[in-house]
């Protein structure tokens, strides 16, 4: 499948591992302009691991093939010298309390990152309007915690979202949040993301968000994607034994009906 | 078998739950809901004893051991004779030092066995909760995640309780574990009767396995609801925000009410 001229992020052939281990086994998928892509997997199938890789960072896995095409240029994940990220990435991590320093004021942690963007601790014009578009109106000098947590996450992703980024990454959007804050949160960046035409890659273990929001899915397991493709397709007929299972787990109800023990001990 | 009125917690003055009144009937589930910071987890710490309470009045009457009735301001850990509790992590709740089958052993602190009897106990608990029997002698570091919360599971229901609380039980395990899980807790009460009162924000879960739902907002009921209705036709405006923005994650499939809720409900 190749789309060229529309893919934003291509990675090809991505393969990382951890001392001897092989945690990341030929990985392959892309990403379209202003597109949403889920990455599906239970846990310790590598969804981390692969975020990690595509934001520059060696340690502890250790990429040592493939290479990556984003807006057009290309970088090879096993050379030494280009590790840096990307320009034109940003990434959400799943928690406030992953992406902020708890001793630090909002409005300084907002500054620095402004800082690594712009050059300039300034606070500018098109900083105000972008949190004002996320509802957020000033800073003040809070801590961290004195915010609530959908308010916090908003704010990670006005930081996200500073350097006018062309890929949004998400890990687990949802888990860290209650359905109310998430919902809200999710609202806010598919809003931003379809006025701006940013692409957006979802990671997640839950397939039912993946179906909700994004139209192609890459399912992963042991470090490897199994499947990649449309998210429509991909529920109606997945192919693989870990697919079939995955779809078939998107539902409560069907887990009831089904109660497989086997595969329960197994697990 | 348990019922609550007027539960109160103030901490510093500031009462963070009050007015709570709810009951729960033998062999049923009650799921507490809610966003986060409404006093869930506060409320299953009060009824455990764990924070300064006070009620009206709080019955217990479970069938084999002996009812208790309370009033005015209880703080008696451990809790509430013949209940056992699941936490949310299942790694925290576990020993690290400890093997499995051990950890689940002392949980029967309260009864006098033989070593032979005691490992019966064990064994048969772990495979009700489907953990093979060789798992017993692994430490919670060399097990899955889902395993350990089995193991966490098997602990509770070793001393044959008959009312077990869970504390956000599937919210730390991936979603094909989550399911795997929440069926054999499914089984476990039709096979033992066993009352559940589950603190979850997973509707999709409370959909398909509560009888009845408890909706907490900052420390007050929000709504007290048979799950069919609940899911039908919800008491308040924020229970309705709540079912939408669950839909809109794609947590409850399809539109919920009246095609699913009630009849999966009703069939337990």
């Amino acid at each position: 499948m190749r789309t060229d001229n529309k893919a934003l992020l291509k990675v090809e052939s991505l393969s990382a591992r951890i001392g001897r281990q092989v945690v990341l086994d030929n990985l392959s998928f892309e990403v379209n302009q202003g597109e949403c892509v889920a990455v599906v997997g239970g846990s310790g199938a590598g969804k981390s691991t692969l975020l990690r890789c595509l934001m520059g960072l060696t340690r502890p896995a250790r990429p040592y093939r493939g290479s990556l095409w984003f807006g057009g240029a290309e970088r090879c994940f096993a050379s030494k010298k280009q590790h840096a990220k990307p320009e034109g990435i940003a990434f959400v991590p799943q928690n406030p309390d992953h992406g902020f320093d708890p001793l630090k004021r909002l409005n300084w942690q907002w500054r620095q990152a402004a800082r690594i963007v712009t050059g300039s601790p300034g606070f500018s014009a098109s900083q105000q309007d972008l949190l004002d578009s996320l509802g957020l109106r000033s800073l003040g000098s809070n801590f961290p915690h004195q915010w609530s947590r959908g308010m916090q996450q908003r704010l990670l992703l006005g930081i996200a979202l500073l350097g006018e980024p062309r890929l949004l990454i998400l890990d687990e959007p949802t888990s860290a949040l209650d359905s109310l804050i998430a919902a809200q949160v999710l609202r806010t960046v598919m809003t931003y993301a379809h006025e701006q035409d940013v692409a957006l890659l979802i990671v997640t273990h839950d397939l039912a968000l993946a179906a909700r929001f994004a139209t192609r899915s890459a399912i992963m397991t042991a470090g490897r994607i199994v499947e990649f493709g449309e998210t429509s397709k991909l529920l109606d007929e997945p192919n693989t034994a870990y697919g079939k299972l995955l779809v078939s787990h998107r539902n409560w109800k069907v887990a009831v009906s089904h109660g497989d023990t086997i595969s329960a001990a197994a697990e | 078998m348990l019922r609550v009125k007027n539960l109160r917690v103030r901490i510093h003055g500031k009462a963070i739950l009050d007015a709570i009144s709810f009951c729960v009937q033998q062999g049923q589930t009650l799921c507490i809901t809610g966003e986060s910071g409404s006093g869930k987890s506060s409320l299953l710490r009060a009824l455990n004893g764990l924070l300064p309470a006070e009620f009206e009045r709080l019955a217990f009457h479970p069938k084999t051991s002996e009812p208790s009735e309370l009033k005015g301001r209880w703080q008696g850990a451990p809790g509430l004779p013949g209940s056992r509790w699941v936490m949310q992590d299942p790694i925290a709740a576990l020993n690290p030092k400890l093997p499995l089958g051990v950890s689940i052993g002392e949980s029967v602190f309260s009864k006098s066995l033989s070593a032979t009897e005691l490992n019966d106990a064990v064994s048969e608990a772990m495979s009700d909760v489907e953990l093979l029997p060789g798992l017993a002698v692994r430490r919670p570091s060399e097990v899955s995640l889902g395993q350990a919360q089995r193991a966490c599971l098997a602990r509770a229901l070793v001393a044959r309780p008959e009312l077990i609380f869970f504390d956000e039980p599937l919210s730390a395990l991936d979603a094909i574990v989550q399911k795997q899980v929440a069926a054999t807790m499914r089984r476990i009460q039709m096979r033992y009767g066993t009352t559940f009162i589950i603190v979850t924000h997973d509707l999709g879960f409370a959909a398909t396995y509560a009888d009845h739902v408890l909706v907490l907002r900052n420390g007050k009921v929000e709504a007290n609801q048979s799950a069919g209705n609940f899911f039908k036709s919800p008491e308040s405006r924020y229970c309705e925000e709540l079912l939408l923005a669950a839909t809109e994650l794609g947590g409850l499939p399809e539109v919920v009410p009246a095609t699913q809720g009630p009849e999966v409900a009703r069939s337990c």
